[in-house]
């Protein structure tokens, strides 16, 4: 089962659910763990995994043949993203801007383009505490092809084990590309208006991609139950509530699991995966 | 000498544009006949930078002036090998007077 973690907004917990999961189910069965987050990795805090493993993340990008190059410009003209600039005795390439759609090369009249391979990223490879199989991407700094990275990070995924994607925020490309194919995703959410108005832009992504979801209320205050009367009215099931307690914080803010690291929380992750299955049956 | 610069619209006394690759107009000035045509400039949802500088190319200037210019149309231009100067919040005539006196500082790098 693939299990992705999203918010519309950053900053909900998306990161602390996810981990926090991870190592609780890790208890009885092997986890995959994919911190897909590329632009702001930061799960390896939580879990600190060993890597063992790093490789280059990679997209296809033209290369011009100068020889072979009259420079007539058409490649430049049919590129959509201006990866491509026309100057004035030689075809500029912005590798950064390319889609990796291939146009040009179709296009080019003297066959003097190739793609090649050009690195926008790495994908790690780990483990933590032996049972959690730990991947990260992480986008190379300067480049914009997040969804590419993401991409190339959840070819790791081996069908038949429970998986959990660290989603970045949001509810762009990056979003859709780490929600593509999995089995449910978890809507992290805090009750302020901000966060309310955010989960009801993944709500309504998970109606247009049709992924079923359900919602975890970080920061739950009793006194504060915007989050819990939204799902009320649009009948969304609330699978968790992580109460608005300091020591999460403090935990957070030493690299440390909270489940873990607090007596009281160690099981408060028991309810997630049978909720979630329970849902998907219906 | 022909100077081409980003400006805010296409009338004589319209201002330099903050940005290069995003401004509504390229003014370009041709400083033996004095006169000042105006091209509406193409701006792109993605490269606007790229498609601008290699639009500008086509006027085959001898200078551009600019407040700004991004890394991308700055490497455009420079395959050329047209200088580029940093001119000074006003209108175009105020820049092309500031360049023609040698006032106006070269830009040797992306500044935006």
């Amino acid at each position: 089962m693939i299990i992705a973690v999203a918010s519309g907004k950053g900053g909900t917990g998306k990161t602390t659910v996810a981990t926090n999961l991870a190592y609780y189910r890790a208890r009885d069965e092997k986890v995959f763990f994919m911190d897909l987050d590329v632009e702001e990795p930061n799960a390896a805090v939580f879990l600190k995994p060993e890597i063992e493993e790093e490789y280059p993340a990679v997209k296809k990008v033209p290369q011009i043949d100068e020889e072979k190059c009259k420079n007539c410009g058409k490649c430049a003209r049919a590129c959509a993203f201006n990866a491509l600039a026309a100057a004035l005795d030689k075809i500029l390439v912005f590798p950064e801007m390319c889609h990796s759609c291939g146009l040009c090369s179709k296009v080019c009249p003297f066959d003097a383009i190739r793609e090649i391979d050009y690195e926008i990223g790495k994908v790690f490879r780990g483990n933590s505490s032996g049972q959690i199989l730990f991947y990260e991407g992480k986008l190379n700094i300067g480049e914009t092809s997040t969804p590419e990275v993401i991409s190339a990070v959840k070819k790791n995924i081996v069908p038949g084990h429970l998986t959990v994607l660290d989603a970045p925020p949001g509810a762009s490309c990056s979003v859709m590309e780490t929600l593509e194919e999995v089995d449910f995703c978890l809507l992290v959410a805090e009750p302020t208006p901000f966060g309310l108005s955010d989960l009801k832009l993944m709500v309504e992504l998970m109606k247009e991609m049709s992924i079923p979801s359900g919602i975890i209320i970080n920061q739950w205050q009793e006194e504060n139950l915007i989050i819990d009367r939204f799902a009320e009215e649009k009948n969304l099931p609330v699978l968790l509530r992580i109460p608005f307690d300091r020591r999460i914080a403090h935990a957070y803010s030493k690299g440390e699991l909270f489940s873990e690291t607090i007596e009281d929380y160690q099981n408060i992750f028991e309810p997630v995966v049978p909720g979630i299955k329970e849902l998907i049956k219906k | 000498m022909k100077i081409v610069m980003p400006v805010s619209n296409n009338s004589p006394d319209a201002l330099i544009d903050d940005r290069f690759g995003r401004c509504p107009y390229f003014a370009i000035h041709d400083t033996e006949s004095g006169k000042t045509t105006f091209v509406a400039n193409d701006v792109q949802e993605s490269g606007s930078g790229v498609n601008a500088a290699s639009n500008v190319l086509k006027f085959s200037p001898d200078a551009v002036i600019t407040l700004t210019i991004g890394p991308k149309a700055f490497r455009v231009i420079k395959t050329s090998g047209t200088k580029i100067y940093e001119g000074v919040k006003g209108n175009i005539k105020q820049n092309i007077e500031l360049l023609t006196r040698g006032e106006l500082k070269e830009i040797n790098a992306p500044n935006n």
